[in-house]
Order: structure tokens, then C-alpha cells, then sequence
């Protein structure tokens, strides 16, 4: 660990801010993974940057696994939820201190403001104070951060606020008094204890009542304060002046209030909120998640049972089954090579292989029963995009610029993705140019996947694996869209295909003899 | 202010939701034509007469409760209708304010509560004065309270009372309301006020204490006009809201009135229209019988439709909590079996029975799995359908409930069937559920025949042979003749049916 790190609390994102350089748009589009962060506003600028910055040290993974964990526990959760929408009631009351131009008005918002921060505060603390102590798996980061809210609440400042405000809170809502309108004219006059009129007319045709009636009093909207409300406040403030003197005095006192690390949580916490609600309608379904192991030294790759997790939520809305892979890299292997028949799952496979690694680097659950994942400094990705077909370059100039780019910027711990490189070429050529990309990544030793139609370069070398999508061999037209770790055999659909329609040459010898026995016995 | 005519501390309502099921026995049972006779053209006691039955009372007590409101009213029909027309006319005048909005600014709802209420004054009034004039005439329970409580709660005193509160409404001398400062210094938490006398100044008609501050809205202040006029409103709410509470109030009360008494007001219609065809009824027994036990019992739905006296049938099952009705079919077994189950229902209605005796021990809820016609649902097989609606009564029904059971399973083979309705059958007898089974399934009336545990009692009806119209059954354990055999001895002239 670097010497960054501190004992106290700094951020929710990372013990120290050492991270490394911010995702290409190019690689976040490709893998799909802009659609997973959509939901994190301009709003929340610590959590956007969190999405686009793959971290660079395993401590920094753990940090975030141990605060992701936690927040699936649902008490937690709904602690930091309450603490979020008492934190934006405090921000709007603070806007509504420079709008309020009346009499009282900016002093009567800023202790609506004050107010509502110090029950926030003393909600969160509870809450934290009883929660974390309890979490099934302990995390630095709500620790610390735990500590932090018990220190800032226990500081003198805080306590004088509090009590201040509440008191103040109190005096006024207890205020009571009685306005007369008639015609244009309003008098204001103190309380006197009179008989509600409503409860009167409601005791006198009770004893009619069968069950519940309706409710007519449709909300008539308040529409905030208006002149005529203001110059009744005034007169209220005649009526009762203390009150209002002692605002003026608490407001003056109180003009800076709220913390500054409780302020950037708020951002900084929507990182884990939006993922894991990103995640759940998912794991309703029952997709499965985990928390992978991440390595900064060891290269290989076990994902079991993963999925891609943008076109997850696609199927599921539609009720389709996901249909989930096991990736795996051991030994010296580095390189995926995905061939077989089309809408057989390939580029969803490519597409979650990077996924997989953006995403355990980012410090994130994946999508997966369990998985061993490297930590990579970037995933860069080179797919067919009609964008690329400007400037005359054509499809294949475009792509073989993008590789370029790829390869001088891919160091041996980037991950390369490439989905259907050369298909715009002829065979020969496609067949030299690909083997040129794998030899290349093999020579960096960087970790790739390759969807092609080149099968036979997935027996280039030992780095190189081959993973072949499936179809059904007892219906060929029906797609498993399960990837399966065997030799190319750019034939067996094909051969499936035949035989479904009966032209094998067995089925086609067979049928034949039995033309022929028809024919001799008749 | 509860109406309680139709039970002594229960009133019913039209517009409950209905029980489960309660559209399959309307159907299984042909209700419909009974209701018809019942509403004699009046879509409200149509209404009021489906509810009643099929809320069955659950209590011999509560029965008899109802029987002793039914016989005051066959009595006094003059009374019942003025009584009725009083109530009908409560309820209309909500049409004729109908024009006025219900729901809105709370200004207009509660000026059209005031009208409505100032209306409903003079028909309570009226219904006052009436009632005292026929309570001598009533004996039963149901009446007598009835009448007490009206002259108990709508006493001079009260009916001075609700003028003021009416008065009130008015706001003669301007809006008063207590309030309190809202978070922004808004004006918050209203409430409207009457006045203390003695803070009325000499000169001065607003009892406010002192010191009192004032302003005035400038002549041209639109947007302070629009303010105050906003303020009137949210304050106005509450009081809105009570007085057109209020108003739902006495509508309800009026409306429970109308629903009541319509509901003794359509079984003397039934009456009328069984008594033209010169079909019998009797006051039923909830009390002795500890199963079903009677004689001359018909369907009355059928007796209506028909127009004519139906043939009678006598049942005695003494103990017995399961009948099995066997024999030909057109034998009259379904119209047995609709008439145990309407009978039922109207006797728990608190209604006369169609039968010249009835007892029966009263039960919680009716069920009914009738064959079905292969109309619905043609993408399913007909047992899968069958076994999927008995699935579903299975989940519902409690001991001490009725299933009438007419064909069940017959969809299938006798061996199969006979299997899934013994099954079924023996489970629901044991579990205390009375049940009355019409069956063709000759190995399950066999088995529940051997089966002593069951103590089930047998009606066969005759062969069509046997008997001119055929419609009367008689005791007897089941033979081992079967609707097809006699089917195909009808139309080749064969006898495999007698050689069984």
C-alpha cells in the first residue's frame, strides 16, 4: 500500500486517490457498459468519474468489494437511502434561503435547512453505529466512514446546532394563533381555545355513519408562500416577537453548517447504489453474481457460469432465458479465439469478456457464479462501427487504424477485445491479418478475445484457446448460444443442418436403399 | 344509526364483493330466474335479492331473525312500501344536486353538502313522523329496534341541533380559523372555528380575543385576492370534507334503509309470482336437522320458468353429510341437486323454502362443480379444466360447507374418474363438508357404498320407463347401469342396460 493511505476517512471510492487513466468512450460504448452507468446523473461527478477510471492496485478492488458487499445488506441500504433523501432535502432548502424574499423567509429555510441536516446526521450515525458493527463481511471503508460520522457528531459545534435548532424548530411550531377573513380584510388575533367547527358538523352526523366515507378534501395546492401569507407572518411576529428575534440570531451563527465529506458521500455513494440496482431485477431472475477474486500478478481467468450484462436485462424483460458461459484462461493461455455460426453467442461472449474485466477492475460484482479475474490498466476494444466509415477511409482502413491505436497504446496487462476483425476482406487475406493481430498479442502478452471466422488460428500457439458456439444437435436451428471450450470444426453445424433435413450421406444412402427395396418388391 | 333489518347486528350490502365462486353457482343453480320473479322488473331488487342470497347467514338464530322481519312484512305491505318510498326518495335527491360538482374547489363541495343536507333534514323528518305512526303495528325484533332507534336518535333536540350546524355552514361573519407557522412561515395547519361569544366586542360582531392586528387588501391587489381566495380553500378543506362526509353518512344510512327493506319487499314479490303458479313454500327449519331433511322439495327456478306445479321430491339424510344421487339420465337428478342447493340458499337468506318441509342445518358457504360444456377454453383438456376448478374450491372450502357435485370427472374414463371424485369426496366428508354428488361414475358410487365411514345416503332416480315424467327419485343404493348402455338401448332396442 502506498503511503496515501491514511487511518481516517477520505472517500467511499478508495483509501488513497491513486487511479489509473480515465476509459476510452470507444471501450465503454463497445462493451455496452455506457447503458449500466446511464443512471448516474452530472448530478454526481466523484461517481461518474468511478465508472470511467479503472483502479490500479487490488487494495483499492477490496476497498470497494468490501463497501459493495455491505450494501447488499438491506438494513444498510436503506440507512444510506434515508440519509441521501434527508441530504437533497437539505440541499433544496439551502437553494430556497436565496429565493425567499420576505420577511423571515431566509431565516425560516435556513432552519428547515439546519434542521433537517442534524436529524439527518443523527439518523445516519444510529443507523451506522448499529449496522456496521454487524455486517456480515467487515469493510474498511464503512468503518472508517463510520467513525467519521460518530467524531463529527460528537464535536461541540454540531451539538450546539442541534440543540439550537431544534429548540427554535419547536418554539415556532408551537405558535398558534387565529386569523379572521372577511371580504379583503384579515385580522390576526391570538388563540383562544375555540371549538372546531368541523369536528362539530362530523359529531353531528355521525350517528348516520355505516362504514367509511369518502374523502372530498382534495389537496388544494399551497402553491408555497404568497404577499398575503408573508404580511400575516409579520403580524404573527407582532403578536409573538421572541421567537423571531431569536431566528435572526441563530441564523447569523450558523451560516456555514454541513460537512464536507458527508457532502462528497452523497456523490460519491451512487457509484455502488446504481450498480447494484442495475443488478437486481437481474439477480431477481436468478442470474448469478459474485464477487470476484482480482489479481494484479497472475493473468488467469475463471469465470463460471457469466453473463452479459447489458443483454441480460433485454431477455429478461422479455422472458427469454440468459444463457450463461464459463470463460477460462490457465497457464500460459492468453487468448480467446471465438469462431462458429453466426447468432451463436460470439460477440456476447467477446462482449463479456471485457465486460468482466472493466468491471471486476472498477472494484464491482460480476456477472457469474464465481470468478478469478486479472487486474488489468484498461480494456481496449476494436468492433465494427458504422461511425468509423467517415473520411474515406472505408470499413477495413478504419479497422486497421483502430488496431493501430490499440497497439500502441495495449501494455502485457491490457485486455484486447476484437469482434469480427477482417470480415470485410477476402479469406486469404483476413487469414494473414488476423494471425498478424495474434501474434502480436501474443507478443505483448496482453489478454484478448477474438471472435472470427479464421478458425484455424485458434490453434496459432499455446497462448492461443479455442472456444467454438454451439447449436443444438438434435435440432440445429436452434442456438444454445453457449460457447464450449473444443476444437474449431467449422463443419459439425453444417453436418447438423444436413441431417436435420435428412441429407447426410447416411440419411441420403438410406433413403435410397429403402427407394430401392420399394422398387424391387414392386 | 344502524338499519339491522336484516340481521340483529349486521346489515348487508348490495355491492360486497361477491364469494368466490358465487358465478359458478349462479349458473349451476339457473338463479337467475328466481331473481327475475324476485325483482319483478326492478333492477335494484334484483341487485339487493343476488346479494341476500348469496351472503348465505351463517346461524339458525340469524335465520330466524330474518323470518320474523318477512312475517311483519307480509303483513304490513302498505307500511313496507311507504316506508321504502321514503327512502327512495333520500336517495334522489342526490340526483337532482348531481349537476353541482362532487369533488373540487372546496368552497363548491361544501356549499352542495349543505343543500344536500338541508334536503335530507326533511326526509329524516318525514321518516321520523311515519315510523312513529306504524311502530305499534310490528312485532318482530328486527322492526321494533328499528323504530326505537329512529325516535332515539332523531329526537326534537338533535333534529334542532343538525338546523344549526346548517346555519353554521353559512359563514355569516367570515372565515375564522386557528393556524400555526409552517417551516417557511407559511400558514399552516388550519383549522376552522366557531367563535366565543363572550369575545364579541360591543360594537363588534367577531368575537376574537385581544390584541388583534389587521390589514386590508389594496382595491386592485388581483394576485392578493387570488392568495386570500387560495387560503379560503386550503382552509376550507376540512370543514368541506365533514359536512360532505356528512352527507355520504346520511346517503349511507338511507341507502342501507332502501336495500333492506327492498330485500323483504322482493321476496314478497317471489311470493306473489309461486303462489300464481299454486307452487307450495314453508317456513324452513335451521335448527333440528343436523343434515337435510324434506319433503316435496322442487326447483323453484324450474317451476317458474315452466309456469307450472313442479313434481316434489322427499330427501332424508338424516346424519348423513353425503347424498349420492344415481340412476338414468332426464331421470331428474340435476334438478334434485339445483333444488338442495337453491333451497339451501334461501333458507340462509332467511326466505321461504320451495318445498312443503324443509329442514336443514345451516352451512358457510355453497360451492358447485358442474361438467361443463366444452365451450370454454379450447386449448385445455376438459378433465385438466375440471380438475383445475375442483383445485381451486379445494382451496377455499372449509368444513361445515356445501359442495354440490353434477357429473364431476365424468369427463375422463370411469376408472380414472371415479378415482379423482372418491378421493376427493371421502377427503371433504371426513373433513366435515356436506356434500350432494349426482354421478354416472358407477365404480366410485359402488366404492362409496362399501365405504360404511362415509354413511352416505343413495336416491336413484327411475328410468324413464318406470314412471310417466320420471322426476321423482327414490332411495336406493346404485345400480350398475350407465347412461351409455342406456343410451344405446333406447336407439338400437337393446337391453344391456336391465342385464347388468
Amino acid at each position: 500500500m502506498t503511503a496515501a493511505e491514511t487511518d481516517h476517512f477520505e472517500s467511499i471510492l478508495a483509501r488513497n486517490a491513486a487511479t489509473g487513466p480515465a476509459a476510452a468512450d470507444e471501450t465503454l460504448h463497445d462493451l455496452a457498459l455506457d447503458q449500466v452507468f446511464a443512471r448516474v446523473g452530472a448530478d454526481s461527478p466523484y461517481s461518474s468519474a468511478a465508472f470511467r477510471t479503472p483502479l490500479s492496485d487490488e487494495t483499492d478492488v477490496e476497498y470497494r468489494q468490501g463497501v459493495f458487499h455491505a450494501l447488499e445488506d438491506a438494513r444498510l441500504r436503506a440507512i444510506v437511502e434515508t440519509f441521501l433523501s434527508g441530504m437533497g432535502e437539505c440541499v433544496r432548502a439551502d437553494e430556497e434561503t436565496a429565493n425567499a424574499h420576505y420577511r423571515y423567509g431566509l431565516e425560516l429555510w435556513h432552519l428547515t435547512a439546519v434542521a433537517g441536516y442534524v436529524a439527518t446526521v443523527e439518523a445516519f450515525h444510529a443507523g451506522l453505529s448499529e449496522t456496521v458493527p454487524q455486517l456480515e463481511r467487515s469493510s474498511t471503508g464503512w468503518e472508517l466512514l463510520a467513525q467519521h460520522v460518530a467524531a463529527h457528531r460528537s464535536s461541540s459545534g454540531f451539538e450546539a446546532l442541534r440543540d439550537e435548532a431544534t429548540r427554535l424548530r419547536q418554539r415556532i411550531a408551537a405558535l398558534e394563533y387565529n386569523a379572521l377573513i372577511r371580504g379583503g380584510k384579515v385580522t390576526i388575533a391570538p388563540f383562544d381555545d375555540e371549538p372546531d367547527l368541523g369536528q362539530s358538523v362530523a359529531a353531528t352526523f355521525a350517528r348516520f355513519r355505516q362504514g367509511e366515507a369518502g374523502n372530498y378534501s382534495e389537496p388544494v395546492r399551497a402553491g408555497g408562500m404568497d404577499h398575503v401569507q408573508a404580511w400575516m407572518l409579520e403580524l404573527v411576529a407582532k403578536l409573538h416577537p421572541e421567537p423571531f428575534a431569536e431566528l435572526a440570531r441563530f441564523t447569523a451563527a450558523s451560516r456555514d453548517y454541513r460537512d464536507a465529506a458527508l457532502t462528497s458521500f452523497a456523490d460519491e455513494v451512487r457509484f455502488y447504489l446504481v450498480y447494484l440496482d442495475y443488478l437486481a431485477p437481474l439477480r431477481n431472475a436468478g442470474l448469478p453474481v459474485c464477487y470476484p477474486v482480482v489479481s494484479a500478478s497472475s493473468k488467469e481467468l475463471a469465470a463460471t457460469d457469466t453473463w452479459d450484462v447489458v443483454l441480460a436485462p433485454q431477455l429478461v424483460a422479455r422472458e427469454q432465458p440468459v444463457i450463461t458461459n464459463d470463460l477460462t484462461l490457465t497457464g500460459a493461455e492468453r487468448i480467446l479465439v471465438i469462431s462458429g455460426p453466426n447468432q451463436g453467442g460470439k460477440t456476447t461472449a467477446a462482449r463479456t469478456f471485457g465486460q468482466l474485466h472493466y468491471l471486476a477492475g472498477i472494484g464491482c460484482p460480476i456477472p457469474g457464479e464465481k470468478a478469478k479475474v486479472f487486474l488489468c490498466d484498461r480494456v481496449l476494444t476494436v468492433f465494427e462501427r458504422e461511425e468509423r466509415l467517415d473520411a474515406g477511409k472505408g470499413r477495413l482502413g478504419a479497422e486497421i487504424e483502430r488496431l493501430h491505436d490499440v497497439f500502441q497504446t495495449a501494455t502485457e496487462r491490457t485486455v484486447i477485445v476484437i469482434n469480427e476483425a477482417f470480415a470485410s476482406t477476402a479469406l486469404h487475406d483476413a487469414r494473414i491479418l488476423t494471425r498478424d493481430v495474434l501474434e502480436r498479442i501474443s507478443g505483448l502478452d496482453a489478454l484478448a478475445v477474438c471472435v472470427t471466422f479464421v478458425d484455424e488460428l485458434s490453434r496459432l500457439n499455446d497462448k492461443t484457446v479455442s472456444m467454438v458456439s454451439a447449436v443444438d444437435l438434435t435440432d440445429p436451428a436452434v442456438r444454445t448460444f453457449r460457447l464450449e471450450r473444443r476444437r474449431a470444426d467449422g463443419l459439425a453445424y453444417a453436418r447438423a443442418l444436413a441431417a436435420k433435413h435428412g441429407l447426410t450421406l447416411e440419411q441420403i444412402a438410406q433413403r435410397l436403399s429403402d427407394h430401392a427395396e420399394a422398387g424391387t418388391a414392386r | 344509526m344502524m338499519v339491522h333489518l336484516v340481521g340483529p347486528d349486521s346489515d348487508f350490502d348490495p355491492e360486497a364483493a361477491e364469494p368466490p365462486f358465487a358465478v359458478d353457482v349462479v349458473q349451476d343453480l339457473q338463479l337467475d330466474y328466481l331473481w327475475d320473479a324476485m325483482a319483478d322488473g326492478d333492477a335494484f331488487l334484483r341487485t339487493v335479492a343476488r346479494a341476500a342470497m348469496l351472503q348465505p347467514v351463517p346461524t339458525a338464530a340469524g335465520i330466524r331473525y330474518r323470518q320474523a322481519a318477512l312475517a311483519d312484512c307480509t303483513s304490513h305491505r302498505a307500511a313496507l312500501a311507504e316506508l321504502y318510498e321514503i327512502s327512495v326518495d333520500a336517495l334522489s335527491l342526490e340526483r337532482g344536486i348531481l349537476l353541482m360538482p362532487a369533488k373540487g374547489r372546496p368552497e363548491s363541495v361544501l356549499f352542495r353538502a349543505v343543500r344536500m343536507l338541508a334536503g335530507m333534514a326533511d326526509q329524516l323528518d318525514k321518516l321520523r313522523t311515519r315510523s312513529a305512526a306504524f311502530a305499534p303495528g310490528f312485532g318482530s325484533p328486527a322492526f321494533r329496534e328499528l323504530f326505537a332507534m329512529i325516535a332515539r336518535e332523531l329526537n326534537d333536540d338533535y333534529m334542532r341541533r343538525l338546523r344549526q350546524r346548517l346555519r353554521e355552514l353559512g359563514f355569516t361573519d367570515g372565515l375564522m380559523m386557528s393556524a400555526h407557522v409552517g417551516p417557511a412561515g407559511e400558514v399552516t395547519g388550519q383549522v376552522l372555528r366557531r367563535g366565543r361569544d363572550e369575545n364579541r366586542g360591543l360594537f363588534s360582531r367577531i368575537a376574537l380575543r385581544r390584541p388583534t392586528f389587521s390589514f386590508t387588501l389594496p382595491e386592485r391587489d388581483e394576485a392578493g385576492a387570488s392568495a386570500l381566495s387560495n387560503l379560503r380553500d386550503r382552509s376550507l378543506g376540512e370543514v368541506a370534507n365533514a359536512a360532505a362526509q356528512s352527507v355520504d353518512h346520511v346517503l349511507a344510512f338511507f341507502r342501507v334503509l332502501r336495500a333492506e327493506l327492498g330485500f323483504y319487499l322482493a321476496c314478497g314479490n317471489l311470493d306473489d309470482a309461486l303462489q300464481a303458479i299454486g307452487a307450495p313454500t314453508c317456513i324452513p327449519d335451521p335448527e333440528t336437522a343436523a343434515s337435510t331433511i324434506t319433503t316435496g322439495l322442487y326447483d323453484p327456478c324450474l317451476a317458474l320458468r315452466a309456469g307450472q306445479t313442479p313434481v316434489g321430491n322427499d330427501v332424508d339424510l338424516d346424519r348423513s353429510r353425503l347424498l349420492i344421487i344415481t340412476g338414468a339420465n332426464q331421470g331428474g337428478k340435476s334438478t334434485l341437486l339445483r333444488a338442495l342447493g337453491i333451497a339451501q340458499l334461501m333458507m340462509q337468506a332467511g326466505m321461504p323454502a320451495p318445498a312443503t318441509a324443509f329442514a336443514a342445518v345451516p352451512v358457510g358457504q355453497l360451492y358447485s362443480h358442474w361438467a361443463r360444456e366444452e365451450d370454454e377454453g379450447l386449448s385445455r383438456g376438459k378433465l385438466d379444466e375440471e380438475l383445475d376448478r375442483m383445485e381451486r374450491i379445494v382451496a377455499l372450502i372449509e368444513p361445515g360447507d356445501l359442495l354440490l357435485c353434477n357429473e364431476s370427472f365424468a369427463s375422463t374414463t370411469e376408472a380414472e374418474g371415479s378415482q379423482i371424485v372418491l378421493e376427493v369426496t371421502a377427503a371433504l366428508v371426513h373433513a366435515g363438508v356436506q356434500v350432494r354428488s349426482v354421478t354416472h361414475l358407477y365404480d366410485f358410487a359402488h366404492a362409496v357404498d362399501g365405504d360404511p365411514t362415509l354413511g352416505a345416503v343413495f336416491l336413484r332416480a327411475p328410468r324413464a320407463e318406470s314412471g310417466e315424467r320420471g322426476y321423482r327419485l327414490e332411495p336406493g343404493p346404485p345400480l350398475r347401469t350407465s347412461y351409455g348402455l342406456d343410451l344405446y338401448d333406447r336407439l338400437f332396442g337393446t337391453d344391456y342396460a336391465d342385464a347388468e
